[in-house]
């Protein structure tokens, strides 16, 4: 097992409001290793950006704050570097993608430049024409037709597809070594979105970065990802590779998220949503955060009483769920298992 | 403990049982979430916009503030017959520039006027014209905010073009001149003229959302039934602009009372006998010595206007709290 | 760029028509010019009429608009009806009196309302910020006329009491001094300041929103998210993005800014524009004060006009427009 590229563990972030103490995110754990691509899935308000933003140090301080807990890069605990220090790492070797390609770029400068700043931030040395060139080539790498003549348009004249490719183009424009993908696709319409995993998957083959995808959508997890990762309300309530997840699942949430969907293949008359709502980080009742929704639970006395802890299943530490009664699911196969039989 | 079978996710052909809300055969209702909300206490209640209006003003301190001071002000001016400790017609040659002190609590002027009398008058006049001009401003801006926005096309050009003609000129200019051939000093020609040339702010709020709600659903829908142009105008575009509206008007006001106040400075406001605190703050010119005479109309003025501007603040926040809140 | 200037300045020059006609009409059905001769026993009818006749005082009100305009450029801005004289001389004398107040009160403003607008916002409730945004509020509700007459009241009390002169409360100049000399300062603190404060209040509580809605904007998260250190995402990202709207602002202000300038003339008895106004205004010097009215709208115009380019170059979006 090769050494992981980002090491996060007993990460607490917590925001302090008006009416009260948020806790965004309450104790997770995770390694990405070099090259995969690990996706993060929750509703909103599952903590899934937070916990990625608060370790490149862009959750504004007041009133944000990160409690407890480690995020070990490349031999250096990103949650304990002083600003100057995490600024150098920001752009270069960790990128982030935005969700919102229409408002992620500076309306009054042209696109070359603000690709430009990208690596001038970083290597100031470099001389102006070996940067255009390589802005250049980037633009050309994610696809924008004509990067010549693109480099000095604004970003008003490009169409949202091309502004996330632009914005894929400028985080990778110093190979990081690991990329964040917060919902890039999310504020696309669908068939650009399919053109925009294209690039990030040439991206990826590109540079060999780890990526860490965010997002809500099964799909894009299933379609990308190598291994995943099911967040509620602030914790990691699963995880595993991406097939023994849709395979086999194993929390009432997991399995919830995915009965939630059609399935394309089969006649279904009813759809599926988890009944209730996710839980006021504020005040959060004691015991499984999940459980008022759960229907394994049933108001047994455990889920309302004790927070489940991350245990592995069937003995494999590759696959954990955090549920008192993760083993009453054995055997249950999700919608999207490959029928029982069939290839693999 | 409930005795479960396991129903297995690939049953061929789940026959969907009727149960109550979000449940299913897959999904027996899970235990407690209404219970669990009981449980815990939680009441919910139902409640107007106007409530939830209220308590955001409530709220916002400066404003509070400002709405009581205003009362006072205002108060004071209203009831000024009854409570001025001294009549309009008062006038004491051996007080003559007598400085502040507890007899005249704003000192004299120069024929013995005790001033803060003298202010309160003035700030009767200045609610009067105020008030009075925001009313007349706010209706005048409705009705031609209403007819651009909800016809849009030429009649919302030409209508928009016109009221940016009346803007090219700087109000004052405008108002000096219109108050020289027309206003002859009286107060209600005053408030005529101001109310004529400042209702084009709040023609540009109305238009504005008729023209967004133009394109909603239920004024379509409301056409389709057969509604004529008025009834959907009235019952259903206009009580959305209330808000604003109101927010505008408090906001007109403040500057209506300014704009009085400094036409009455410049000598073409309001004349005596009416007494405008305009008049009071620039009759101190002359003497400057007696500072007094210049400072308290003015700082009451100052109050006022102050005053008027935390609340509308207040209201902004409290009757459209989606627009972003400056700290104040 | 430029066909974006172009088509800014045909868009005025209808505008412009349109507001000399308004003008003109205004003013033309509210007074009788002949007003003060009527009112004079010693004149006699026969001047009356002569008078009334020379100035096409009974012709319809299109003929006598189209007279008035031929005057206006034929004869550099028309004759008073009262003093006979042409109005240009006098116009030409005030026009840059005004100018140098207005000039130096909207420089002040600018830079300080800026410079503090910035501060305020990146040290959001900090001590700094509470004061200034609390000394805006006060400012942008001060009346004008009074914060000048007070200062006046002020420096003419200090005077009398001490002897000493800082600033001068009346007129341009002690006789003999310069457009720029220490007197004429000395002369105009007072009004630059009284205009200066107003301008700076509504420019920085203006600069200071605006810098905080783009410093919470998603792309300056992005400048971030890239390593740019903060002093240039404030200078370069947030900065240019914030100014927008106050060249807006600044647009939409200088109506303010000539109705600020009747009131410090009249206070002060600069002898600007103004004060001019005033002056006629109170003769029923009905061409002069039209002749007024038209050069403020020239001058709203153009200045709207220049803010316009500004805006252009600022936010690249517009140009397209």
């Amino acid at each position: 097992m090769p050494e992981p590229v980002l090491s996060i563990r007993d990460l607490v972030v917590e925001f302090k409001t008006d009416d009260g103490v948020v806790h965004a995110v309450d104790g997770i754990s995770y390694d990405v290793f070099p090259g995969e691509t690990l996706g993060i899935v929750g509703e909103s308000g599952s903590g899934k950006s937070v916990s990625t933003m608060s370790i490149l140090g862009l959750i504004p301080q007041p009133p944000g704050r990160v409690v407890s807990g480690t995020a070990m890069f490349k031999g250096r605990d990103l949650l304990k570097l002083k600003k100057r220090e995490l600024r150098q790492f920001r752009g270069d070797e960790l990128a982030m993608v935005f969700q919102d390609p229409m408002t992620s770029l500076n309306p009054v400068l042209k696109v070359g430049f603000q690709l430009g700043e990208a690596i001038k931030t970083h290597y100031p040395k470099e001389s102006d024409d070996k940067v255009k060139a390589r802005v250049i080539e980037l633009l050309r790498l994610v696809g924008v037709p004509n990067p010549d003549v693109r480099y000095a348009q604004y970003p008003h004249e490009f169409s949202g597809g091309m502004r996330q490719r632009a914005m894929i183009a400028m985080a990778i424009a110093n190979s990081p070594s690991l990329l964040i993908a917060d919902e890039p696709t999310t504020a696309l319409d669908v068939t650009i979105q399919a053109q925009v995993l294209e690039v990030l998957k040439t991206v990826q083959a590109e540079t060999h970065a780890a990526t860490i995808l965010i997002t809500h959508d099964l799909g894009i997890v299933a379609e990308m990802c190598d291994r995943v990762l099911v967040m509620y309300a602030g914790k990691i309530v699963e995880h595993g590779d991406v097939h023994t997840i849709f395979g086999n699942p194993r929390h009432p949430y997991t399995i919830g998220l995915m009965d939630s969907l059609p399935k394309l293949t089969e006649d279904e008359e009813w759809l599926r949503p988890i009944p209730g709502s996710p839980p006021s980080l504020i005040n959060r009742p004691p015991g499984c955060a999940f459980h008022p929704r759960c229907f394994l639970s049933q108001g047994r006395l455990p889920c309302r009483e004790e927070v489940p802890p991350l245990r592995p299943v069937e003995g494999s530490a590759e696959h954990e769920s955090a549920c008192h009664y993760a083993d009453e699911l054995a055997g249950r196969r999700s919608k999207f298992a490959e029928p029982v039989g069939g290839p693999a | 403990m409930t005795d479960r079978t396991p129903v297995g996710l690939d049953d061929p052909s789940p026959a969907p049982i009727e149960q109550p809300s979000g449940a299913s055969a897959m999904f027996p209702a899970p235990v407690g979430l209404d219970e669990l909300i009981a449980g815990e206490g939680i009441e919910v209640q139902a409640r107007s916009q106007w409530t939830y209006a209220r308590i955001r003003f409530v709220r916002h301190r400066l404003a509070m503030i400002g709405l009581f001071v205003l009362i006072v002000v205002f108060g004071a001016g209203a009831l000024s017959s009854y409570v001025a400790p001294y009549g309009l017609q008062h006038i004491d040659i051996t007080q003559s520039f007598a400085p502040p002190s507890w007899k005249h609590i704003f000192g004299t002027d120069q024929i013995g006027h005790d001033q803060f009398s003298m202010t309160l008058f003035g700030i009767r006049t200045s609610e009067e014209v105020g008030v009075l001009v925001a009313i007349i401003s706010s209706i005048i801006g409705m009705v031609v905010g209403s007819i651009a926005g909800y016809y849009g096309g030429w009649v919302d050009n030409l209508l928009m073009r016109l009221t940016d003609l009346v803007l090219t000129l700087p109000l004052l200019a405008v108002l000096l001149t219109a108050s020289a051939l027309w206003g002859s000093g009286s107060q209600w020609r005053v408030t005529f003229i101001v109310a004529l040339l400042i209702w084009t702010g709040g023609a540009r709020i109305v238009r504005g959302i008729f023209l967004s709600l133009r394109e909603k659903e239920y004024v379509e829908a409301a056409k389709a039934a057969g509604a004529g142009d008025m009834r959907i105008m009235f019952r259903h575009m206009l009580p959305n602009t209330m808000g604003p509206v109101i927010v505008n008007g408090t906001i007109a006001v403040a500057f209506a009372i300014i704009l009085e106040a400094a036409l009455s400075f410049l000598g073409f406001g309001i004349k005596a006998p009416t007494t405008s605190l305009g008049t009071l703050i620039v009759a101190g010119q002359n003497d400057p010595q007696k500072w007094w005479v210049t400072f308290f109309p003015g700082l009451v003025l100052l109050i006022i206007v102050l005053a008027i501007n935390f609340i509308g603040d207040g209201l902004r926040d409290a009757l459209d709290p989606t627009q972003r809140r400056v700290r104040a | 760029m430029l066909t974006y200037i172009a088509r800014r300045i045909l868009y005025s020059i209808p505008v412009l028509v349109a507001s000399s006609f308004l003008c003109f009409t205004f003013v033309a059905l509210g007074g009788d010019p002949a007003g003060n001769l009527r009112q004079n026993p010693k004149v006699t009818p026969q001047t009356i009429a002569a008078y009334e006749n020379h100035f096409h005082l009974h012709d319809p009100l299109l003929t006598r608009y189209w007279f008035w305009i031929k005057d206006l450029f034929g004869h550099k801005l028309g004759t008073s009806l009262v003093t006979g004289q042409p109005l240009w001389p006098d116009f030409a004398r005030v026009i840059p009196h005004t100018l140098q107040v207005l000039g130096l009160a909207e420089l002040i403003a600018l830079i300080l309302g800026v410079a503090v607008g910035i501060f305020s916002a990146i040290r959001q409730y900090s001590v700094f910020d509470y004061v200034f945004t609390s000394l805006s509020f006060v400012g942008y509700a001060m009346p004008t006329f009074w914060l000048a007459l007070l200062l006046q009241i002020v420096f003419v009390d200090i005077y009398l009491k001490w002897h000493v002169r800082i600033f001068y409360t009346s007129g341009l100049n002690t006789r003999g001094n310069a457009t720029w000399s220490l007197d004429r300062l000395q002369h105009i603190a007072l009004p630059v300041v009284t205009l200066a404060v107003i301008s700076f209040a509504v420019y920085s509580r203006y600069m200071r929103a605006s810098m905080l809605d783009v410093i919470n904007t998603d792309y300056v998260r992005t400048a971030r998210a890239k390593g740019v250190s903060e002093r240039r995402v404030i200078m370069r990202h947030v900065f240019r993005n914030a100014l927008i709207p106050v060249a807006t602002v600044m647009a939409l202000n200088f109506g303010a800014l000539l109705s600020g300038a009747i009131i410090t003339e009249t206070v002060f008895t600069l002898d600007g524009m103004g004060y001019y106004f005033i002056q006629k205004l109170g003769q029923s010097d009905v061409y002069a004060v039209m002749a007024y009215l038209m050069l403020t709208a020239v001058a709203v115009i153009v200045f709207n006009l220049l803010a316009d380019i500004v805006y252009g170059y600022l936010d690249p979006r517009i140009r397209y427009d």
